[in-house]
């Protein structure tokens, strides 16, 4: 039977808390304004996260649950835009549509062909597992992004030399295309390896504490695995496309002046 | 015929002081054409505008009487070849990289080329990274001539190199371009240096262009 913790019961993470301003100050990290400063953010914005849920759930509408997952992508995106090059006039636009693009399609896969939920629109399994997959694709794009961008900064001489054998840019930053890619995939990939031996994921141990069975937790973390990888892929592609449309002109010049 | 023409060219950078104003410039068939001038005049943008690596900021430029906007960029480049002043080579043998834009290039035209340039034949086995900046800018010389190109734009190529390999590769350059008959920019510093082919001279100071 799941144990709903009572408000005096969760304020008991007061001792933790504790603990750790105590050990920062002890050990002068000089980290007790910050934690503090976070401790209040996290406890707000999931609280507030909660009764949102809550509301939109109890409410009913499908208009509500994408009205509440749009809000969330633009905040993404706004997250996302700002690891990319502050030049490009349309990043934000496209750190938003390489999350958009890349949940919907993962999204999709998962609550309508996998698990098949009824209504399409059912808040309690679109809203976490879209908010799961939107936080996988801003991570990806962002690091993919940020990564592309700086190789390409780095390696402009390599790429102009390929520009003047008569490569296109798409040619042109294969590689640095690549190894933003392999970037942003390589640490899904090293947790596909230790899940489940090393750590449970924190979606796996939620489910198991709020009375699943762990058989049941078990296959949906597996479609969460699988849809994460697949939504890092889907989004990082995205978006170093995106980029490289951005900071090469038509004539496949680099626009040395956005970076 | 003419390969390249540029008319009212001019360059500026966000702010600074304009680069090139309003530049006429050809560069005919076969021809070779020296441009001097001293450090940050422009002399390598000059030579970006006309492997269109950079556009300008206004004036026109044509490839064999076409503008350069009607010419598909991927074509002009490879005819208009740039062999810039720091050598890039990529990971790889240096057959790798010289078969890198020209996969279909005949061994015995290569083999051809390397020894043009004083270059062993067992070259194109060594780990292109590991040579020295003389061979790499040789080796990145046959790359771009590979390409079969009409015109080369050479930005000061032999800068890295000492006198001796400076001697060796103006010699050789020359030979090989009249073989080819194919027409050359090269800035340089060394315009007066004996031996070099009789070719147009063109100081570029202060964004003008002289001596044409």
């Amino acid at each position: 039977m799941a144990v709903n913790p009572s408000y005096a019961d969760l304020s008991m993470v007061l001792i933790l808390m504790g603990a750790v301003l105590f050990a920062s100050w002890r050990e002068r990290l000089g980290l007790e304004r910050t934690f503090l400063h976070a401790s209040i953010r996290t406890v707000l914005q999931l609280f507030l996260a909660g009764y949102v849920i809550e509301a939109v759930f109890n409410l009913g509408h499908w208009y509500l649950v994408l009205t509440l997952l749009t809000l969330m992508s633009f905040v993404a995106a706004h997250e996302g835009a700002k690891r990319l090059p502050s030049k490009l006039a349309w990043a934000p636009a496209m750190a938003w549509f390489a999350i958009f693009a890349g949940t919907f399609v993962n999204t999709f896969v998962v609550t309508e062909i996998i698990i098949k939920i009824d209504p399409w629109w059912s808040p309690r399994y679109l809203i976490p597992l879209a908010g799961m997959i939107m936080g996988n694709a801003l991570n990806s794009g962002a690091l993919a992004g940020e990564r592309f961008t700086s190789d390409l900064k780095t390696q402009t001489a390599e790429v102009e030399t390929m520009l003047s054998l008569g490569f296109s840019s798409g040619e042109a930053t294969m590689e640095i295309k690549r190894k933003a890619v392999k970037g942003a995939l390589i640490p899904t990939l090293n947790s596909m390896f230790t899940v489940g031996i090393v750590h449970l994921p924190g979606m796996m141990t939620g489910q198991i504490l709020s009375g699943a069975s762990p058989v049941t937790a078990t296959k949906y973390q597996i479609i969460v695995m699988f849809m994460i990888t697949s939504t890092v892929l889907t989004s990082a592609l995205i978006l170093i496309e995106l980029l490289r449309r951005g900071l090469f002109t038509k004539a496949e010049q680099v626009r040395h002046n956005l970076f | 015929m003419e390969i390249i023409r540029a008319e009212k060219l001019s360059q500026s950078f966000d702010g600074s002081a304009p680069i090139l104003s309003n530049v006429d410039f050809s560069l005919s068939a076969g021809e070779v054409v020296y441009v001097t001038g001293p450090s940050g005049s422009g002399k390598s943008s000059f030579l970006r505008l006309l492997n269109r690596l950079a556009e300008p900021r206004s004036g026109a430029l044509f490839f064999k009487g076409a503008t350069y906007d009607s010419t598909d960029v991927k074509t002009l480049r490879k005819k208009i070849q740039l062999v810039q002043q720091t050598p890039v080579l990529f990971d790889g043998t240096v057959m790798d990289n010289l078969l890198l834009a020209t996969p279909l290039a005949g061994k015995e035209r290569i083999k051809r080329l390397l020894d043009d340039f004083n270059l062993p034949p067992d070259t194109g086995d060594k780990i292109a990274k590991k040579l020295s900046v003389g061979q790499a800018q040789r080796v990145c010389m046959v790359r771009s001539l590979l390409l079969e190109p009409e015109a080369i734009l050479l930005d000061e190529p032999t800068a890295p190199l000492d006198d001796d390999n400076k001697e060796i590769f103006y010699r050789t350059f020359e030979r090989v371009r009249k073989e080819l008959g194919l027409a050359a920019v090269w800035v340089t510093h060394d315009a007066d240096r004996a031996g070099l082919e009789k070719g147009r001279r063109l100081h570029l100071e202060k964004g003008a262009l002289s001596g044409r």
